[in-house]
């Protein structure tokens, strides 16, 4: 015969199987989501910086000159250079449907089997590319509509169309991702770019450097390199190119030192981190509270029988042990369930994570740690929730725990709670009152409700956020279409050529030049790119964040996008030298503008002419239409864009409004998605909580339902008393949580902006939010409390009185 | 004859929202063993209250109350829980049976809370109760599939699982049909022919002439009835 104890451990579990069932998927659930996030937390802690120091990502970058593959080789003898290699960049346009083309960048590989720095990898079809092929990379993907081997057209800055195959997909994790930047990447062998036989073009060396001093390795006996080492091996290693340049009669353009440690969106990477820790630390708190809800359930029922037991002999030890086997055997359980599916979902949320920043996920097995601390979490939780509930009930005297109605008395708080409400028709009346007796497990369940409804909130807020701010952003950029060219052109003569055009409501010229930003005295700066804009702007509503825009009386005045002074850290009132193909002037920062994408400088057609940039020219036109969907702006651009090729413009790219969103869209969407995902899972939660703190009330009231029905309370009756008070409980949490969901809206919208893309996010609440969360509350409350309510309302008289 | 359980001054206050209400009014009482007695009184007039204060279920406001020696008051709850198991058996009137546990395993829970009587004797003996309280044929069976009557012969066969020297019954009856009332009250009268010290409260007037000794309580004060005349009040050591 099995001992009474340990039989009861089991039949209290197997009776009650429908709590039971409950409280294991409580357990499951809180468990899995906090091991499930500790687990991507993990994966993605070391990955992406995994991904990327695997491509030997260079120290600096640099254009120069056509150089020899001899004369490349040459610059590695640069103090501290540790290997070069030259990897010159074709912008082209591919054609991805017919007439649509896309910015594209063509990599040209001096050796595929060779790549000592930035190495991509193979990903599909073939490898290397052979001549006359292109490989694209894998996140370009979704943009093609070819298969391998089919010829993908280019058309490069001249007009000329050139066709390659498209033979393979690797993979560059060196490089933002494609869907992001809204360009695509692709990769050619060095005899497929002589065979173009281009014009004018530069070459791009890569560098890396060595981790010793390079202080050790100045004193050479080569003495073009005997200069004095600057802090930095990098810097060093740029500043160099100068004088070897110079010695070799070619030209320097521009060097750049690149932060070879960090992936270029490792930002977004941490901000998903940070996102998840938050989770994590929710998930524990709502985890806790769930368990301590669920355990209620079960014990309340306990407490008498735990009376019983202390009055036939039974010390504290004897009536404790069985229920925290049986507990700590439901936690175990639980645990081992949830286990595959926790290590599952967190791989799961990981490669999601990876593949939206476009890396590989390379951590194989979880620490070893995970799985056993998951099973002791699952284990340790109920047991000690249980120690403190048990031992509380066997500390309470024989007599109460009998009679077992401390959670039906009626407080004066109540009363005259009470009192107020009898305004209220019986049955809401009664369920409101009834959240009073237990407020301890009716704050626990509002908690739940609070934390579900303001993830759901905050979900909303921001989505609506982000669409406002793309918003925002096409405000403030006014131009409908933008062509880039790759010569200046006379703007009488455009104007003239666009008067074909019905659908045109304004022109703009800008003159966009790549620049050098340097601190006064120094040859190596900040690569941006400058727009010589006019003082009477129409394109572009100035959105500034710090200082003034442009002004006439100030000719040298430049401003700055928002990147530069958050990342690069200039300043209003800053002096710097600009220099414009090989120009050069003094300029003084006097605003920073918000605007979304990459660093940007800002200048007057005065400063313009002062670096030799001729002001009837200019190589950006910026036209506004007069109807101004997005469907009109795609056509119009392709219409633009084939007729300025056939009529022999040359034009670099044609890009609309809509494609501004999209790139916006691509960065942002990853974060949305993310908290509705988490919304997700707290809803469920939510659902858990009110299911079990309903079948508790009913528990504990049972003889008092036998006694409602006997006195003439039908099934609706008894039923209608559970499902207001569940009700109750969500409309209170609803309230709390639109009180309190605009916080931490506000602060994730504007603070993940600014950690993600240096952009402040605009902050606009979701107006239709908080109405469908209160229906969704409702509709949870109501799904989660039938089955206990329905059982209520199901229980016979003679049983329910008979209970105590 | 030992005396097993004696009160002395005992009392029972409770505080009920701000107010003292005096449920048991100071009272002496000594019992013999072997004696059986019966409680007396209206509803709400203290018969629990003093039932529970012998049982140790519940401690005096002011007084003493020993059993076989002990003083109650002064025990952990540990300790007052196991010698209540092996000293005191107790029959409640709503039976308080273990829901999820058969009827056998009830009474074999008893005895292994209480381990006084052996490990590998106690199925035979929980057996042996059920066949002395007539309900061997139910062992097996959960206590929702037991009328009143049986659950409440179960639970008696609980009390008596440790061979206790005291049986305590409050109301047993009172939620029994008149056939079950007999056979429970036949059944406390042959536990106090063996030699048991039986005590039970009761607001029933039948069978009174069966006790040895009537204690009746009306308003917290006790009161013992003669022998001769049950219905005339005399002081019990009234303080």
């Amino acid at each position: 015969m099995i001992a009474p104890r340990l039989k009861k451990v089991y039949a209290d579990f197997a009776t009650r199987w429908s709590r039971s069932l409950i409280t294991l998927a409580g357990l499951v659930i809180g468990i899995s989501a906090v091991i499930g996030v500790t687990s991507s937390f993990l994966i993605l802690k070391d990955d992406l910086t995994e991904n990327f120091v695997r491509t030997n990502p260079p120290n600096v970058s640099a254009i120069v000159g056509d150089l020899t593959s001899a004369q490349v080789q040459t610059l590695a003898g640069i103090p501290g250079v540790q290997a070069v290699e030259e990897r010159r960049v074709v912008p082209v346009r591919a054609e991805i449907r017919d007439n649509i083309w896309f910015t594209t960048l063509l990599f040209v590989v001096e050796d595929f089997n060779d790549m000592r720095i930035a190495s991509i990898d193979p990903e599909a079809g073939a490898w290397p590319a052979s001549d006359g092929e292109v490989l694209i990379e894998r996140d370009g993907r979704y943009y093609l509509n070819t298969e391998f081997g089919s010829q993908m057209r280019f058309r490069f800055a001249d007009g000329t169309v050139r066709s390659l195959i498209y033979s393979g997909q690797v993979h560059d994790a060196g490089q933002a991702p494609s869907h992001m930047e809204q360009v695509l990447y692709g990769y050619i062998t060095r005899a497929t770019y002589d065979s173009w036989n281009l014009d004018g073009q530069n070459s791009r060396i890569l560098m890396t450097v060595f981790d010793e001093d390079v202080a050790e390795t100045v004193n050479s006996t080569n003495t073009l390199h005997a200069a004095p080492p600057p802090e930095s091996r990098a810097e060093f290693a740029a500043d160099h190119l100068i004088p070897v340049m110079d010695f070799m009669g070619k030209t320097f353009v521009s060097a750049s030192v690149l932060d070879a440690e960090n992936h270029p969106h490792k930002f977004q990477m941490d901000s998903i981190r940070a996102l998840l820790a938050g989770l994590l630390v929710t998930a524990m708190a709502l985890c806790a509270a769930l368990t301590v809800n669920l355990i209620d359930s079960i014990l309340t029922a306990e407490v008498r029988n735990i009376g019983v037991m202390k009055a036939i002999g039974g010390r504290h030890g004897q009536i404790l042990r069985p229920y925290l086997l049986g507990m700590g055997a439901l936690g175990g359980l639980a645990a081992l369930l949830g286990l595959s599916f926790a290590l599952d979902f967190g791989r799961g949320a990981a490669n999601i994570a990876a593949r939206m920043v476009n890396f590989n996920i390379l951590t194989e097995t979880d620490p070893v740690w995970l799985g056993p601390s998951m099973v002791i979490l699952g284990m340790v939780i109920p047991v000690l929730l249980t120690w403190w509930r048990v031992s509380r009930a066997i500390q309470k005297p024989v007599r109460v725990a009998l009679q077992n109605d401390e959670h039906l008395q009626t407080g004066s708080t109540q009363i005259q709670f009470t009192r107020r409400i009898g305004w209220l028709p019986l049955v809401p009346r009664m369920a409101l009152r009834n959240l009073f007796r237990a407020p301890r497990r009716t704050a626990l369940t509002v908690l739940m409700v609070v934390v579900g409804i303001i993830c759901f909130l905050m979900a909303a807020n921001i989505r609506s956020s982000l669409l406002d701010t793309v918003d925002s952003v096409q405000r403030t950029q006014l131009a409908s279409v933008s062509a880039r060219l790759r010569t200046p052109v006379d703007t009488n003569e455009m104007t003239e050529w666009l008067t074909r055009f019905d659908e045109i409501e304004s022109i703009e010229f800008w003159n966009t030049q790549p620049s050098v930003l340097l601190e006064v005295g120094e040859s190596i700066g900040l690569n941006q790119p400058v727009n010589f804009v006019p003082s009477d702007i129409q394109m572009l509503v100035p959105d500034m964040m710090e200082g003034e825009w442009l002004d006439v009386d100030r000719p040298s005045g430049i401003v700055i996008s928002n990147l530069m002074h958050l990342e690069d850290g200039i300043d209003v009132g800053s002096v710097f030298d600009l220099e414009v193909g090989g120009q050069r002037t003094s300029v003084t920062v006097i605003g920073v503008i918000k605007e979304f994408g990459g660093g940007t400088i800002y200048g007057s057609r005065e400063l313009a002419s002062e670096l030799g940039v001729p002001e009837a020219r200019a190589n950006s036109v910026l036209i506004r239409l007069r109807d101004r969907s997005i469907l009109t702006q795609t056509r119009f651009g392709r219409r633009l864009e084939t007729a300025m090729l056939e009529d022999g413009w040359t034009v670099f790219s044609v890009a609309t409004n809509s494609d501004v969103e999209a790139v916006i869209a691509g960065h942002l969407d990853i974060i949305a998605r993310a908290l509705e995902m988490i919304a997700a899972v707290m809803l469920v939660v939510c659902a858990l909580g009110l299911a079990s703190s309903t079948s508790v009330s009913v528990i504990e009231r049972t003889r008092e339902i036998g006694v409602l029905k006997a006195i003439g309370g039908r099934s609706n009756v008894i039923r209608g008393l559970f499902l207001w008070e569940a009700g109750f409980i969500a409309m209170i949490g609803w309230a709390i949580a639109c009180l309190l969901a605009p916080v931490p809206s506000e602060l994730v919208s504007t603070n993940f902006g600014i950690v993600m893309v240096q952009y402040p996010f605009n902050y606009k609440a979701e107006i239709w939010s908080a109405p469908v969360a209160a229906i969704l509350a409702l509709g949870i409350a109501m799904l989660a409390s039938f089955l206990p309510a329905q059982a209520a309302s199901r229980h016979s008289i003679r049983a329910a009185i008979q209970s105590v | 004859m030992t005396t097993i359980i004696q009160l002395q001054a005992a009392s029972k206050t409770y505080e009920v929202d701000k107010r003292s209400i005096t449920v048991l009014q100071p009272t002496n009482l000594v019992v013999e063993q072997g004696e059986f007695i019966a409680v007396t009184g209206p509803s709400g007039s203290g018969k629990s209250t003093l039932l529970n204060l012998i049982t140790g279920i519940d401690h005096p406001s002011g007084g003493m109350v020993t059993v076989d020696g002990t003083n109650f008051g002064g025990l952990s709850e540990s300790k007052l829980a196991h010698l209540r198991g092996k000293l005191v058996g107790i029959v409640f009137q709503f039976f308080q049976l273990i829901p999820t546990l058969t009827a056998l395993e009830n009474i074999v829970l008893a005895m292994d809370l209480v381990g006084v009587i052996p490990a590998n004797k106690r199925r035979d003996r929980a057996f042996t109760l059920l066949d002395q309280v007539s309900v061997a044929d139910q062992a097996n069976k959960l206590p929702s599939r037991l009328s009143g009557g049986e659950q409440q012969r179960v639970a008696i066969a609980r009390a008596l699982a440790n061979d206790p020297a005291v049986l305590v019954a409050d109301e047993p009856t009172g939620n029994l049909d008149s056939v079950n009332c007999a056979k429970v009250r036949d059944i406390f009268a042959q536990c106090a022919a063996d030699g048991r010290t039986v005590i039970v409260a009761t607001h029933d007037p039948r069978g009174l002439d069966q006790f040895d000794r009537v204690i009746e309580i009306s308003d917290g004060v006790t009161t013992e009835l003669a022998n001769q005349d049950r219905s005339m009040p005399s002081k019990v050591a009234a303080q």
